[in-house]
Protein backbone atom coordinates (compact mmCIF):
# COMPACT_ATOMS: atom_id res chain seq x y z
CA UNK A 1 0.00 0.00 0.00
CA UNK A 2 2.69 2.57 -0.97
CA UNK A 3 1.00 4.50 -2.42
CA UNK A 4 -1.65 5.93 -0.35
CA UNK A 5 -2.30 9.66 -0.36
CA UNK A 6 -2.27 12.21 3.19
CA UNK A 7 -4.41 14.70 2.84
CA UNK A 8 -4.26 17.41 5.58
CA UNK A 9 -7.94 19.39 6.12
CA UNK A 10 -6.21 22.94 7.49
CA UNK A 11 -8.20 26.70 7.93
CA UNK A 12 -5.77 28.52 10.31
CA UNK A 13 -9.27 30.04 11.98
CA UNK A 14 -11.32 27.86 14.34
CA UNK A 15 -15.25 26.81 13.83
CA UNK A 16 -15.16 26.96 10.00
CA UNK A 17 -15.59 23.24 9.21
CA UNK A 18 -12.45 21.40 8.88
CA UNK A 19 -13.76 18.38 11.12
CA UNK A 20 -16.97 18.47 9.66
CA UNK A 21 -15.52 18.68 6.10
CA UNK A 22 -13.25 15.39 7.28
CA UNK A 23 -15.64 13.47 8.65
CA UNK A 24 -17.81 13.94 5.80
CA UNK A 25 -15.28 13.21 2.81
CA UNK A 26 -13.53 10.40 4.55
CA UNK A 27 -16.96 8.97 4.32
CA UNK A 28 -17.85 9.68 1.15
CA UNK A 29 -13.95 8.54 -0.33
CA UNK A 30 -14.80 5.25 1.87
CA UNK A 31 -18.35 4.69 -0.06
CA UNK A 32 -16.60 4.64 -3.11
CA UNK A 33 -14.45 1.96 -2.38
CA UNK A 34 -11.61 3.21 -0.89
CA UNK A 35 -9.84 2.42 2.32
CA UNK A 36 -10.06 5.46 4.17
CA UNK A 37 -8.91 6.19 7.79
CA UNK A 38 -9.29 9.92 9.17
CA UNK A 39 -7.06 11.21 11.93
CA UNK A 40 -7.87 13.75 14.39
CA UNK A 41 -4.93 16.02 15.35
CA UNK A 42 -6.19 18.26 17.59
CA UNK A 43 -4.94 16.65 21.17
CA UNK A 44 -6.96 17.83 24.26
CA UNK A 45 -9.64 19.29 22.01
CA UNK A 46 -10.94 16.42 20.48
CA UNK A 47 -14.40 16.27 17.73
CA UNK A 48 -13.54 13.85 15.06
CA UNK A 49 -14.55 11.12 17.23
CA UNK A 50 -18.34 12.75 17.76
CA UNK A 51 -19.15 14.17 14.26
CA UNK A 52 -18.11 10.35 13.61
CA UNK A 53 -20.58 8.89 16.08
CA UNK A 54 -17.62 6.60 17.32
CA UNK A 55 -17.16 8.34 20.72
CA UNK A 56 -17.71 5.81 22.95
CA UNK A 57 -15.64 3.51 20.86
CA UNK A 58 -12.25 4.82 21.69
CA UNK A 59 -9.67 2.84 23.76
CA UNK A 60 -6.56 4.05 22.42
CA UNK A 61 -5.59 7.30 21.03
CA UNK A 62 -2.79 8.13 18.63
CA UNK A 63 -0.72 9.37 21.32
CA UNK A 64 -1.47 5.53 23.04
CA UNK A 65 0.36 4.42 19.94
CA UNK A 66 2.95 6.95 19.53
CA UNK A 67 4.16 6.32 23.18
CA UNK A 68 4.26 2.79 22.50
CA UNK A 69 1.16 1.84 24.56
CA UNK A 70 -0.69 0.31 22.32
CA UNK A 71 -0.21 -1.09 18.41
CA UNK A 72 -1.93 1.19 15.88
CA UNK A 73 -4.83 -1.65 15.38
CA UNK A 74 -5.92 -1.69 18.64
CA UNK A 75 -6.60 2.72 17.91
CA UNK A 76 -7.94 1.64 15.16
CA UNK A 77 -11.67 2.54 15.23
CA UNK A 78 -14.05 0.67 12.68
CA UNK A 79 -17.11 2.78 11.46
CA UNK A 80 -20.37 1.77 12.33
CA UNK A 81 -21.81 1.65 8.74
CA UNK A 82 -18.82 1.71 6.28
CA UNK A 83 -16.73 -0.83 6.50
CA UNK A 84 -13.58 0.22 4.79
CA UNK A 85 -13.44 3.41 7.12
CA UNK A 86 -11.51 3.75 10.35
CA UNK A 87 -10.92 6.45 12.69
CA UNK A 88 -7.58 7.33 14.84
CA UNK A 89 -8.64 9.78 17.80
CA UNK A 90 -6.37 11.88 19.18
CA UNK A 91 -6.06 12.30 23.06
CA UNK A 92 -8.59 14.21 25.25
CA UNK A 93 -6.52 14.06 28.43
CA UNK A 94 -3.33 15.67 27.02
CA UNK A 95 -1.99 18.26 24.78
CA UNK A 96 -0.77 19.40 21.70
CA UNK A 97 2.86 19.01 23.15
CA UNK A 98 2.31 15.61 23.79
CA UNK A 99 3.45 14.66 20.27
CA UNK A 100 5.92 16.34 18.31
CA UNK A 101 6.46 16.43 13.92
CA UNK A 102 8.93 13.36 13.55
CA UNK A 103 6.56 10.96 15.93
CA UNK A 104 3.46 12.12 13.72
CA UNK A 105 5.09 11.47 10.58
CA UNK A 106 6.37 8.11 11.82
CA UNK A 107 2.57 7.33 12.86
CA UNK A 108 1.30 8.42 9.47
CA UNK A 109 3.66 6.24 7.56
CA UNK A 110 1.93 3.59 9.12
CA UNK A 111 -0.77 4.61 8.49
CA UNK A 112 0.24 4.39 4.67
CA UNK A 113 0.73 0.82 4.87
CA UNK A 114 -2.58 0.11 5.35
CA UNK A 115 -5.01 2.20 3.86
CA UNK A 116 -5.50 4.56 0.21
CA UNK A 117 -6.04 7.50 1.75
CA UNK A 118 -5.43 9.04 5.30
CA UNK A 119 -7.88 12.40 6.18
CA UNK A 120 -5.60 14.12 9.21
CA UNK A 121 -8.16 16.55 10.99
CA UNK A 122 -5.92 19.39 11.85
CA UNK A 123 -6.38 22.30 15.09
CA UNK A 124 -7.07 25.69 14.72
CA UNK A 125 -4.10 27.76 14.48
CA UNK A 126 -0.16 27.97 13.02
CA UNK A 127 2.08 26.88 16.18
CA UNK A 128 2.46 23.31 16.94
CA UNK A 129 -0.62 21.78 16.81
CA UNK A 130 -0.41 22.76 12.71
CA UNK A 131 3.51 21.81 12.03
CA UNK A 132 2.66 18.22 13.49
CA UNK A 133 -0.36 18.20 11.40
CA UNK A 134 1.16 18.66 7.85
CA UNK A 135 4.04 16.57 9.08
CA UNK A 136 3.17 13.75 6.56
CA UNK A 137 0.71 15.75 3.90
CA UNK A 138 1.07 15.18 0.37
CA UNK A 139 -2.16 17.76 -0.24
CA UNK A 140 -3.58 20.03 1.39
CA UNK A 141 -7.37 21.51 1.43
CA UNK A 142 -8.04 24.50 3.09
CA UNK A 143 -11.39 25.29 4.43
CA UNK A 144 -12.43 28.66 4.79
CA UNK A 145 -16.17 30.62 5.41
CA UNK A 146 -16.99 34.04 3.33
CA UNK A 147 -15.88 35.94 5.73
CA UNK A 148 -12.89 38.09 5.80
CA UNK A 149 -11.52 36.95 9.48
CA UNK A 150 -11.45 33.21 7.59
CA UNK A 151 -9.74 34.85 4.02
CA UNK A 152 -7.59 36.46 6.20
CA UNK A 153 -6.15 33.42 8.02
CA UNK A 154 -6.83 30.84 5.43
CA UNK A 155 -4.05 33.04 3.86
CA UNK A 156 -1.90 32.61 6.42
CA UNK A 157 -2.25 29.15 6.03
CA UNK A 158 -1.53 29.25 2.26
CA UNK A 159 1.66 30.92 2.99
CA UNK A 160 2.94 28.41 5.33
CA UNK A 161 2.26 25.75 3.23
CA UNK A 162 3.42 27.31 -0.04
CA UNK A 163 6.72 27.29 1.92
CA UNK A 164 6.66 23.53 1.79
CA UNK A 165 5.97 23.24 -2.01
CA UNK A 166 8.34 20.36 -2.63
CA UNK A 167 6.90 18.10 0.34
CA UNK A 168 3.08 19.34 -0.28
CA UNK A 169 1.80 19.42 -4.05
CA UNK A 170 -1.74 20.40 -3.76
CA UNK A 171 -3.72 22.74 -1.89
CA UNK A 172 -7.13 23.36 -2.72
CA UNK A 173 -9.91 25.74 -1.63
CA UNK A 174 -13.09 24.43 -0.13
CA UNK A 175 -15.43 27.07 1.01
CA UNK A 176 -17.76 25.86 3.30
CA UNK A 177 -21.55 27.48 4.39
CA UNK A 178 -22.01 29.56 1.60
CA UNK A 179 -25.38 31.71 1.45
CA UNK A 180 -25.92 32.18 -2.26
CA UNK A 181 -28.60 34.77 -1.40
CA UNK A 182 -26.22 36.85 0.63
CA UNK A 183 -23.80 36.60 -2.33
CA UNK A 184 -26.60 37.47 -4.73
CA UNK A 185 -27.24 40.74 -2.42
CA UNK A 186 -23.82 41.57 -2.36
CA UNK A 187 -24.03 41.17 1.61
CA UNK A 188 -21.73 38.24 1.82
CA UNK A 189 -18.28 37.74 0.02
CA UNK A 190 -18.42 35.80 -3.19
CA UNK A 191 -16.34 32.84 -4.15
CA UNK A 192 -14.59 35.72 -6.87
CA UNK A 193 -13.31 37.52 -3.63
CA UNK A 194 -11.98 35.10 -1.95
CA UNK A 195 -10.43 33.07 -4.34
CA UNK A 196 -8.90 36.35 -6.03
CA UNK A 197 -7.43 36.60 -2.57
CA UNK A 198 -5.99 33.46 -1.85
CA UNK A 199 -5.21 32.54 -5.49
CA UNK A 200 -5.74 28.89 -5.08
CA UNK A 201 -8.16 26.75 -7.48
CA UNK A 202 -12.01 25.71 -5.35
CA UNK A 203 -12.40 21.76 -5.06
CA UNK A 204 -15.62 22.19 -3.75
CA UNK A 205 -18.36 24.85 -2.61
CA UNK A 206 -20.57 23.53 0.59
CA UNK A 207 -23.62 25.12 0.98
CA UNK A 208 -24.82 26.67 4.52
CA UNK A 209 -27.32 23.53 5.57
CA UNK A 210 -29.00 23.26 8.69
CA UNK A 211 -28.34 19.55 8.17
CA UNK A 212 -25.12 19.79 9.19
CA UNK A 213 -25.51 20.35 12.52
CA UNK A 214 -28.42 17.41 12.84
CA UNK A 215 -25.64 15.13 11.35
CA UNK A 216 -23.29 16.00 13.75
CA UNK A 217 -25.00 15.95 17.07
CA UNK A 218 -26.41 12.78 15.77
CA UNK A 219 -22.98 11.65 14.58
CA UNK A 220 -23.96 10.49 11.56
CA UNK A 221 -22.02 12.38 8.27
CA UNK A 222 -24.24 13.78 6.12
CA UNK A 223 -22.42 12.53 3.04
CA UNK A 224 -23.64 8.98 3.97
CA UNK A 225 -27.56 9.75 3.82
CA UNK A 226 -28.51 8.67 0.39
CA UNK A 227 -30.69 12.14 0.01
CA UNK A 228 -30.35 14.33 -2.11
CA UNK A 229 -29.49 16.95 0.65
CA UNK A 230 -27.07 19.49 -0.72
CA UNK A 231 -24.22 19.86 1.72
CA UNK A 232 -23.83 15.94 1.85
CA UNK A 233 -24.07 15.86 -1.96
CA UNK A 234 -21.75 18.34 -2.12
CA UNK A 235 -19.35 16.64 0.03
CA UNK A 236 -19.62 13.85 -2.22
CA UNK A 237 -18.84 15.48 -4.92
CA UNK A 238 -15.15 16.54 -3.66
CA UNK A 239 -14.54 13.33 -2.80
CA UNK A 240 -14.87 12.03 -6.28
CA UNK A 241 -12.75 15.43 -7.38
CA UNK A 242 -9.88 14.25 -5.14
CA UNK A 243 -10.27 10.97 -7.22
CA UNK A 244 -9.26 12.92 -10.07
CA UNK A 245 -13.00 12.89 -11.56
CA UNK A 246 -14.04 16.31 -13.39
CA UNK A 247 -17.23 16.63 -11.53
CA UNK A 248 -19.26 20.25 -12.29
CA UNK A 249 -20.02 22.59 -9.62
CA UNK A 250 -23.15 22.75 -7.82
CA UNK A 251 -25.76 25.40 -8.76
CA UNK A 252 -26.22 26.68 -5.50
CA UNK A 253 -28.66 28.87 -6.45
CA UNK A 254 -32.34 28.89 -5.15
CA UNK A 255 -34.57 29.09 -7.81
CA UNK A 256 -35.01 32.86 -8.40
CA UNK A 257 -38.83 33.76 -8.47
CA UNK A 258 -40.24 36.14 -11.46
CA UNK A 259 -40.39 39.34 -9.09
CA UNK A 260 -36.70 38.62 -7.87
CA UNK A 261 -35.58 38.70 -11.36
CA UNK A 262 -37.78 42.08 -12.01
CA UNK A 263 -36.03 43.92 -9.24
CA UNK A 264 -32.73 42.58 -10.07
CA UNK A 265 -33.17 44.81 -13.38
CA UNK A 266 -33.70 47.67 -11.88
CA UNK A 267 -31.35 47.81 -9.27
CA UNK B 1 19.03 39.14 -8.37
CA UNK B 2 15.79 37.93 -8.19
CA UNK B 3 14.27 36.38 -4.64
CA UNK B 4 11.38 34.11 -4.31
CA UNK B 5 9.24 33.01 -1.84
CA UNK B 6 10.91 33.86 1.63
CA UNK B 7 12.33 37.32 1.70
CA UNK B 8 13.73 38.71 5.06
CA UNK B 9 16.49 41.44 5.45
CA UNK B 10 16.91 43.24 8.88
CA UNK B 11 17.97 46.79 9.42
CA UNK B 12 20.25 47.48 12.19
CA UNK B 13 19.72 50.21 14.60
CA UNK B 14 21.63 52.60 12.73
CA UNK B 15 19.76 54.20 9.93
CA UNK B 16 21.22 53.38 6.50
CA UNK B 17 20.94 55.86 3.94
CA UNK B 18 21.20 55.40 0.00
CA UNK B 19 22.12 57.81 -2.92
CA UNK B 20 23.42 58.34 -6.02
CA UNK B 21 26.60 59.30 -4.43
CA UNK B 22 26.71 55.63 -2.43
CA UNK B 23 25.43 54.12 1.29
CA UNK B 24 25.79 56.11 3.55
CA UNK B 25 25.60 55.48 8.25
CA UNK B 26 23.45 58.03 9.41
CA UNK B 27 25.76 58.69 13.21
CA UNK B 28 23.87 62.15 13.76
CA UNK B 29 21.92 60.81 16.45
CA UNK B 30 24.44 58.82 18.28
CA UNK B 31 26.99 59.80 20.96
CA UNK B 32 29.73 59.29 19.62
CA UNK B 33 32.51 60.17 21.84
CA UNK B 34 30.85 57.74 24.46
CA UNK B 35 32.23 54.75 25.50
CA UNK B 36 29.14 52.66 25.23
CA UNK B 37 28.71 54.13 21.20
CA UNK B 38 32.08 51.79 20.37
CA UNK B 39 31.29 48.99 22.03
CA UNK B 40 27.59 48.66 20.56
CA UNK B 41 29.21 49.50 17.50
CA UNK B 42 30.95 46.03 17.29
CA UNK B 43 28.07 44.43 17.37
CA UNK B 44 26.39 46.35 14.94
CA UNK B 45 29.47 46.11 12.23
CA UNK B 46 28.64 42.61 12.52
CA UNK B 47 25.06 43.05 11.23
CA UNK B 48 26.10 45.52 8.49
CA UNK B 49 28.56 42.86 7.21
CA UNK B 50 25.58 41.13 6.10
CA UNK B 51 24.53 43.92 3.97
CA UNK B 52 27.82 45.74 2.89
CA UNK B 53 30.72 44.02 3.24
CA UNK B 54 32.93 43.79 0.27
CA UNK B 55 31.86 47.88 -0.14
CA UNK B 56 32.35 51.17 1.19
CA UNK B 57 30.10 53.53 3.04
CA UNK B 58 30.31 56.73 4.17
CA UNK B 59 29.53 58.33 7.67
CA UNK B 60 27.27 60.60 8.16
CA UNK B 61 27.86 62.90 11.64
CA UNK B 62 27.05 66.18 13.80
CA UNK B 63 28.55 69.31 12.54
CA UNK B 64 29.78 69.88 16.08
CA UNK B 65 31.42 66.19 16.75
CA UNK B 66 34.07 67.51 13.70
CA UNK B 67 35.52 70.05 16.64
CA UNK B 68 35.04 67.22 19.52
CA UNK B 69 38.85 66.03 20.95
CA UNK B 70 37.42 62.35 20.09
CA UNK B 71 36.90 63.31 17.00
CA UNK B 72 39.99 61.34 15.26
CA UNK B 73 39.63 58.30 17.64
CA UNK B 74 36.53 57.59 16.99
CA UNK B 75 36.71 58.17 13.66
CA UNK B 76 39.86 55.40 13.24
CA UNK B 77 37.88 53.20 15.27
CA UNK B 78 34.95 53.17 13.15
CA UNK B 79 37.00 52.56 10.68
CA UNK B 80 38.96 49.45 12.59
CA UNK B 81 35.79 47.90 13.03
CA UNK B 82 34.30 48.39 9.23
CA UNK B 83 37.44 46.69 8.18
CA UNK B 84 37.03 43.66 10.41
CA UNK B 85 33.63 43.58 8.56
CA UNK B 86 35.60 43.72 5.10
CA UNK B 87 33.76 47.09 4.94
CA UNK B 88 35.99 50.22 3.96
CA UNK B 89 34.86 53.61 5.26
CA UNK B 90 34.78 56.13 2.37
CA UNK B 91 34.10 59.31 3.76
CA UNK B 92 32.73 61.47 6.58
CA UNK B 93 30.09 63.57 5.83
CA UNK B 94 28.03 65.98 7.80
CA UNK B 95 25.21 66.26 6.17
CA UNK B 96 23.08 64.00 4.12
CA UNK B 97 21.19 65.44 0.89
CA UNK B 98 20.58 63.81 -2.30
CA UNK B 99 22.79 66.19 -4.26
CA UNK B 100 25.12 67.45 -2.16
CA UNK B 101 28.38 65.70 -0.28
CA UNK B 102 30.75 67.71 1.86
CA UNK B 103 34.25 65.54 2.40
CA UNK B 104 36.01 66.63 5.17
CA UNK B 105 39.53 67.72 4.86
CA UNK B 106 40.98 66.72 8.36
CA UNK B 107 39.47 62.98 7.21
CA UNK B 108 41.68 62.90 4.22
CA UNK B 109 44.76 62.34 6.29
CA UNK B 110 43.46 58.97 6.97
CA UNK B 111 44.88 55.85 5.29
CA UNK B 112 42.95 55.47 2.15
CA UNK B 113 43.16 52.79 -0.45
CA UNK B 114 45.13 54.17 -4.04
CA UNK B 115 41.95 53.40 -5.69
CA UNK B 116 39.82 55.13 -3.09
CA UNK B 117 41.69 58.81 -3.29
CA UNK B 118 40.71 59.13 -6.71
CA UNK B 119 37.03 58.25 -6.09
CA UNK B 120 36.61 60.84 -3.33
CA UNK B 121 37.75 63.81 -5.28
CA UNK B 122 35.05 62.64 -7.75
CA UNK B 123 31.69 64.44 -7.15
CA UNK B 124 29.85 61.10 -8.35
CA UNK B 125 31.01 58.78 -6.07
CA UNK B 126 29.48 55.26 -7.23
CA UNK B 127 27.45 53.60 -5.41
CA UNK B 128 29.87 50.10 -4.94
CA UNK B 129 27.64 48.35 -2.52
CA UNK B 130 26.80 44.41 -3.01
CA UNK B 131 23.49 45.28 -2.08
CA UNK B 132 20.91 45.61 -5.10
CA UNK B 133 19.51 49.05 -4.79
CA UNK B 134 16.06 47.14 -5.57
CA UNK B 135 14.49 43.99 -4.09
CA UNK B 136 12.65 42.47 -6.94
CA UNK B 137 9.93 40.04 -5.78
CA UNK B 138 7.63 37.81 -8.21
CA UNK B 139 4.87 36.46 -6.21
CA UNK B 140 2.17 37.19 -4.34
CA UNK B 141 2.51 38.62 -0.80
CA UNK B 142 0.58 36.59 1.42
CA UNK B 143 -0.73 37.66 5.32
CA UNK B 144 1.77 37.53 7.75
CA UNK B 145 4.69 37.76 5.14
CA UNK B 146 7.03 41.05 5.87
CA UNK B 147 9.47 42.15 3.61
CA UNK B 148 12.17 44.67 5.06
CA UNK B 149 14.48 46.14 3.02
CA UNK B 150 17.36 49.32 2.95
CA UNK B 151 16.27 50.28 -0.62
CA UNK B 152 13.42 50.07 -2.96
CA UNK B 153 10.98 47.13 -3.20
CA UNK B 154 8.93 45.83 -6.72
CA UNK B 155 6.35 43.82 -5.94
CA UNK B 156 5.00 41.77 -9.25
CA UNK B 157 1.99 40.22 -7.90
CA UNK B 158 -0.46 40.57 -5.32
CA UNK B 159 -0.07 42.01 -1.60
CA UNK B 160 -2.70 40.71 0.42
CA UNK B 161 -4.36 41.94 3.63
CA UNK B 162 -2.15 41.97 6.78
CA UNK B 163 1.27 41.40 4.88
CA UNK B 164 3.81 44.20 5.47
CA UNK B 165 6.62 46.23 3.00
CA UNK B 166 8.56 48.16 4.97
CA UNK B 167 11.15 49.72 3.05
CA UNK B 168 13.77 52.51 2.65
CA UNK B 169 12.82 53.62 -0.96
CA UNK B 170 9.67 53.64 -2.67
CA UNK B 171 7.62 50.73 -3.06
CA UNK B 172 5.87 49.46 -6.64
CA UNK B 173 3.31 46.81 -6.59
CA UNK B 174 2.50 45.44 -10.12
CA UNK B 175 -0.81 43.56 -8.50
CA UNK B 176 -3.26 44.71 -5.93
CA UNK B 177 -2.49 46.10 -3.01
CA UNK B 178 -4.80 45.64 0.09
CA UNK B 179 -2.01 44.61 2.94
CA UNK B 180 0.62 47.25 5.00
CA UNK B 181 3.15 49.39 3.09
CA UNK B 182 5.63 51.41 4.65
CA UNK B 183 7.81 53.25 2.03
CA UNK B 184 10.45 55.75 3.13
CA UNK B 185 10.70 54.14 6.26
CA UNK B 186 14.05 55.82 7.21
CA UNK B 187 12.10 58.92 6.99
CA UNK B 188 12.32 60.13 3.29
CA UNK B 189 9.56 62.17 2.49
CA UNK B 190 10.05 61.93 -1.12
CA UNK B 191 9.06 58.09 -1.17
CA UNK B 192 6.58 56.80 -3.42
CA UNK B 193 4.37 53.77 -3.96
CA UNK B 194 3.06 52.73 -6.83
CA UNK B 195 0.34 50.48 -7.37
CA UNK B 196 -1.76 49.03 -10.14
CA UNK B 197 -4.91 48.29 -7.79
CA UNK B 198 -5.27 50.35 -4.67
CA UNK B 199 -7.97 48.18 -2.57
CA UNK B 200 -7.41 48.77 0.73
CA UNK B 201 -4.83 48.24 3.13
CA UNK B 202 -2.28 51.13 4.48
CA UNK B 203 -0.13 53.23 3.15
CA UNK B 204 2.65 55.03 5.09
CA UNK B 205 5.21 57.38 3.67
CA UNK B 206 8.05 58.13 6.27
CA UNK B 207 5.81 59.47 9.39
CA UNK B 208 2.52 60.01 7.51
CA UNK B 209 -0.29 57.50 7.71
CA UNK B 210 -2.83 56.83 5.21
CA UNK B 211 -5.45 54.01 5.32
CA UNK B 212 -7.46 52.97 2.27
CA UNK B 213 -10.99 51.44 2.05
CA UNK B 214 -11.44 48.33 0.29
CA UNK B 215 -13.11 47.80 -3.01
CA UNK B 216 -15.05 44.71 -3.23
CA UNK B 217 -16.04 43.13 -6.80
CA UNK B 218 -19.41 44.26 -6.49
CA UNK B 219 -18.07 48.29 -6.73
CA UNK B 220 -15.51 47.08 -9.59
CA UNK B 221 -19.05 45.75 -11.49
CA UNK B 222 -20.52 49.13 -10.97
CA UNK B 223 -17.86 50.61 -12.64
CA UNK B 224 -15.12 50.74 -10.38
CA UNK B 225 -12.32 49.49 -12.55
CA UNK B 226 -8.86 48.82 -11.93
CA UNK B 227 -6.97 52.21 -12.08
CA UNK B 228 -2.51 52.32 -11.35
CA UNK B 229 -2.41 55.28 -8.93
CA UNK B 230 0.69 56.63 -7.61
CA UNK B 231 0.85 57.73 -3.33
CA UNK B 232 3.22 60.26 -2.29
CA UNK B 233 3.32 63.30 -0.15
CA UNK B 234 2.06 66.51 -0.97
CA UNK B 235 1.91 70.01 1.27
CA UNK B 236 2.30 67.42 4.33
CA UNK B 237 -0.17 65.08 3.18
CA UNK B 238 -0.54 62.05 1.54
CA UNK B 239 -1.95 61.98 -1.23
CA UNK B 240 -3.63 59.37 -4.24
CA UNK B 241 -3.36 60.37 -8.02
CA UNK B 242 -3.66 58.54 -10.87
CA UNK B 243 -0.59 57.28 -12.56
CA UNK B 244 -1.79 58.37 -16.20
Amino acid sequence: MGNAKVIVVTSGKGGVGKTTTTANIGAALASLGKKVCVMDMDIGLRNLDILMGLENRVVYNLVDVIEGTCKLKQALVKDKKVPNLCMLAAAQTRDKTAVNAEQVLGLINELKEEFDIVLVDCPAGIESGFQNSIAGADEALVVVTPEMSSVRDADRIVGLLEARKEQIGAVRLIVNRVKPGLIETHQMMSIEDITEILAIDPIGLIPDDEDVVISTNKGEPLALLDSNKAAGQAYRNIAKRILGEKVPFMDLNKKVGFLKKLKAIFA
Amino acid sequence: MHYKDKIYFMLTQIPIKKNKKGTFLDFRNEKLSSLDFLRDFQEQARDLSMFLSGSSVSIIINPEFKNDEKFDTTIRSIQTELNHENISLKAVVDSFESTESLIDNKVQNLPMSAEEKSDSTKQEILNTSVLPETLYVESNLRSGQLIRYPGNVCVVGDVNPSAEIIAAGDVIIWGTLRGIVHAGADGDREAKVITMDLSGGQIRIADKVAAFKEIRSKDKKKGGIKVPELVKIENNDIIVKRYF
